[in-house]
């Protein structure tokens, strides 16, 4: 009876040392924008839109809101800023989650190429502020073009026929004028190098 | 039945040394870590990485097995995710826990940047302040002789006779010096 109830004891405790050890190796929430949070769209179409400007035209002026609250409008920046346009297609699904956390390790970029970001999306205030709140802190305005319903990514010709946007990039000089366009595959990330070598351009 | 109920008492013990280096797939482990000991790395441009990882300037690249630290801490990550953003502020004090006690000799910590370009590697670690020298992985060659799918992972090999042998593998380091103590007390250092 000692033995056997010796033997049990052995077993339980073998057991538990055992999830123990498989249990330490699964990740963990962290921090950011969870993997379970992230909507599976899976492979889209690369580019479905038309654009409606072209580099060298001036860039058409728009006023949208703000996750701060205060509305931003383009013409603000003309003559002070160079502005990049980044249009991202929605929130909560894959690349986009890490694209706009990728430039936070290039403000510093911005900053000496005398550059502001403004990041834009078709989706609501609301679900933008969940969104960006998850994702982590953006040191760059988050603008929703929600209402009416992604009217500045179809004047840039860059709403898809599904209601989202590209993943699409503008660089605007202080003139005013588009200097880069680079509507990206939609289910790639664009590559911030690239991006940098046009912000030197503006130099 | 009686048989097995009689070896129970070795349970614990497997379990304790599963917990960690993963009991199963030893071979491929092996096989793989023989692989990743002969990676070229590329020679850091920065003097002051080249210098710290004791590897000649001259050479355009070294392999881990080259190094003479005892143990090699490596964060694989990618710098645009925000996890990985999170989680450097930890790796970097694990590098400066290992000046403090002295032991930069022995253990160095490097960080692969999967899917990174050099470029985009120099913005992180201007933004991070980050003191070890960080690998750019474009093609993501690296990350797959590393074994890893998921970022960030923070993976400790060991040099030994036998070549590269994996210590751990985790997700998050935690609290930094606490880490670094059971790495130590678990290798003998």
């Amino acid at each position: 009876m000692d033995r056997n109830w010796l033997v049990n004891g052995c077993l339980v405790v073998s057991l538990m040392l055992i999830g123990v050890s498989c249990t330490s190796t699964r990740p963990k929430p962290a921090a950011g924008v969870r993997s379970d949070f992230i909507y599976q769209v899976g492979m889209l179409k690369p580019v479905d839109s038309q654009l409606n400007v072209k580099q060298g035209d001036p860039a058409p002026d728009f006023s949208l809101p703000t996750l701060s609250g205060s509305p931003i409008s383009l013409r603000d920046y003309r003559g002070r800023k160079h502005v990049v346009l980044s249009f991202v297609p929605a929130a909560w699904t894959p690349v986009c989650s890490d694209q706009w956390p990728g430039y936070n390790i290039a403000e510093s970029l911005f900053r000496k190429h005398d550059a502001v970001l403004l990041g834009i999306t078709v989706d609501n205030i609301p679900t933008l502020h969940s969104w960006t709140k998850e994702m982590g802190k953006l040191w760059f305005p988050v603008l929703s073009d929600f209402h009416p319903h992604g009217d500045v990514a179809r004047t840039y010709g860059v709403l898809r026929s599904d209601g989202t946007s590209e993943r699409a990039l503008f660089v605007i000089g202080k003139d005013g004028l588009i200097r880069y366009i680079d509507v990206h595959d939609i289910n790639k990330r664009p590559d911030l190098e690239t991006l940098g070598r046009e912000l030197e351009k503006l130099d | 039945m009686r048989r097995f109920l009689e070896i129970a008492w070795l349970l614990p013990i497997l379990a304790c040394g599963c917990a960690y280096v993963g009991g199963s797939n030893d071979a491929n482990r092996r096989v793989a870590l023989a692989e990743l000991a002969i990676l070229p790395f590329e020679t850091p441009g920065a003097k002051q990485h080249a210098d710290y990882l004791q590897v000649s300037a001259t050479e355009p690249t070294f392999a881990l097995a080259d190094l003479d630290a005892k143990l090699l801490f490596i964060q694989v990550f990618d710098s645009c995710c925000p996890h990985c953003q999170r989680a450097i502020s930890s790796i970097n004090q694990l590098y400066s826990q290992i000046e403090t006690r002295g032991l930069q000799e022995r253990a160095k910590v490097i960080g692969v940047g999967v899917g990174n370009t050099a470029f985009v590697l120099d913005l992180f670690r201007d933004r991070y302040a980050v003191p070890f020298p960080l690998f750019p992985d474009a093609s993501m060659a690296k990350r797959d002789a590393l074994g890893v799918r998921g970022v960030p992972r923070m993976i400790v090999l060991r040099q030994s006779d036998r070549g590269l042998e994996l210590v751990k593998i985790c997700r998050s380091i935690g609290n930094s010096a606490s880490f670094l103590d059971d790495i130590l007390e678990h290798v003998g250092m």
